[in-house]
């Protein structure tokens, strides 16, 4: 084999080696991701927590007493991260409060182009002003239908709950869990609110349906909730399986590197076999 | 001089007497003494605005006993929440059995037991904030929905109105 072809192998055998770090990259921490559990059993739809967070995020606050809003489901929306809303069940009336889940991995924090969401080490997926480039293709990707983008603004962000993350890097608790008066609201790593979770069902199995939502939706999320009556009837998703988002397409996507160098690489050996030895040796001549 | 008239000079100095004892001994049983001033003012801070407790009101206008709210007092029955607090394991006896034997004999305040920032987030079942509204919630309903949200203003950010009857059942017909 002359030596540029065998430099040019090698090299096409060297590039796709090196792509092999970036397919398999972990980054290990001691800190755990923190979440919230709702026990839809305890909360009284006072609405509370809404006023908090409007408070603690210079957003308008509702006007809870006179806005008659639980009287329609309502999504979260570009000046409220989170909504209490009512559901008529088997049980009776049942509020149920909505916002970002803070999946463990998020479907926005994949599709960001920009990293602009972005999920911390403790846990909350939070959104960076600076980083935004208006896509919205967070929008698209939540299978919970949570960021909200200011269409009507002349420099728009997304709006979405983020854990209260100003808060929690002093040290507080989110502000709709400090509000809450009847502890439907709990903060802590996922790993107690788990256990907290369970043992309410355990100690009162005929009190709580036996699921604990967001344990393993699409791979867990940081929002967890009990309740007393089926999930579809308080509007959750119950069709969206346990596969991170992200792992949906992190196959195709690995194998881009692999394919782009891989099949060049692969064709060029081919072309070399392929070629006679009488080929291989002569240098053709140019016509003059 | 007869009898009578010392009679009358000795009543003036009697009547003296007995409306002295009277009011000393009045003074040491009205409201008004030592019992309501072991019954201070509360105020909590809260993220919605502080939340004042008029204990006075409670404790002389509605004549409420102690043992109704403070139930360190009456554990004797093991009245209330004791059983609750069987109910989740991570609740340590020692938070308020912090001797053998009862809890308190006088009443505390509420923070000498329940914590304003539980340890752990299991130990939420005594925390301040929530046993706080459960007992207020006995006698003035929290409602639900619009109701709820209505009931907030009783407590924070202003003063109850003292001639306003709470929101619903009275509250010594509950108590016993």
């Amino acid at each position: 084999m002359k030596r540029r072809n065998f430099l040019e192998l090698a090299g096409a055998a060297g590039v796709t080696a090196a792509a092999r770090p970036v397919l398999a990259q972990e980054v290990v921490s001691d800190k755990e991701f923190v979440g919230v559990l709702v026990d839809t059993t305890r909360c009284i739809g006072c609405r509370a927590c809404e006023v908090a967070c409007a408070g603690a995020h210079d957003l308008p606050v509702p006007d809870v007493i006179n806005d008659g809003a639980l009287a329609k489901e309502r999504p979260t929306s570009e000046t409220q991260w989170t909504v209490v809303n009512r559901y008529e069940t088997t049980k009776g009336e049942v509020f149920v409060k909505k916002q970002c889940m803070h999946c463990w991995q998020p479907g926005c924090t994949a599709a960001c182009l920009t990293n602009a969401m972005y999920k911390t080490d403790v846990g909350p997926v939070i959104w960076r002003s600076g980083k935004c480039m208006g896509c919205r293709f967070c929008m698209i990707s939540c299978p919970f239908d949570i960021p909200k983008f200011e269409y009507n603004s002349a420099n728009p962000k997304i709006q979405k709950c983020n854990m209260c993350w100003e808060r929690l890097q002093e040290g507080q608790k989110p502000a709709c869990v400090e509000s809450c008066p009847n502890d439907a609201l709990m903060f802590g790593t996922k790993r107690e609110l788990m256990e907290i979770a369970r043992v309410r069902i355990y100690r009162h199995p005929e009190r709580y349906v036996h699921k604990i939502y967001g344990e393993s939706e699409v791979g867990g999320t940081g929002w967890l909730y009990l309740s007393a009556v089926p999930f579809d009837q308080l509007g959750f998703r119950m069709d969206l399986g346990t596969t991170p988002y992200p792992e949906m397409t992190t196959g195709f996507l690995y194998a881009v590197p692999v394919v782009l160098f891989g099949l060049p690489a692969f064709l060029m050996g081919l072309n070399l076999l392929a070629r006679s030895n009488e080929e291989a040796t002569t240098e053709s001549t140019p016509q003059l | 001089m007869t009898n009578y008239a010392a009679f009358l000079k000795a009543t003036p100095f009697v009547l003296l007497v007995v409306a002295s004892g009277t009011a000393v001994i009045g003074f040491g049983r009205s409201p008004k003494g030592p019992q309501s001033q072991r019954a201070p003012g509360v105020a909590s801070p809260s993220l919605i605005g502080k939340a004042k407790f008029d204990h006075r009101f409670h404790v002389e206008d509605l004549t409420i006993e102690c043992k109704a709210c403070h139930h360190e007092t009456n554990a004797s029955t093991l009245r209330m929440p004791h059983k609750d607090y069987f109910d989740d394991f991570w609740i340590d006896c020692t938070i308020c059995h912090k001797s053998a034997g009862a809890a308190a004999s006088t009443p505390q305040s509420c923070s000498a037991c329940h914590h304003r920032s539980p340890a752990n987030i299991a130990d939420e079942t005594l925390s301040a904030k929530v046993v706080i509204h459960k007992k207020c919630w006995e006698c003035h309903e929290s409602g639900r929905g619009r109701e709820a949200s209505k009931g907030c203003a009783t407590c924070h950010l202003k003063t109850p109105d003292r001639n306003a009857a709470p929101p619903a059942a009275s509250a010594s017909s509950k108590k016993g």
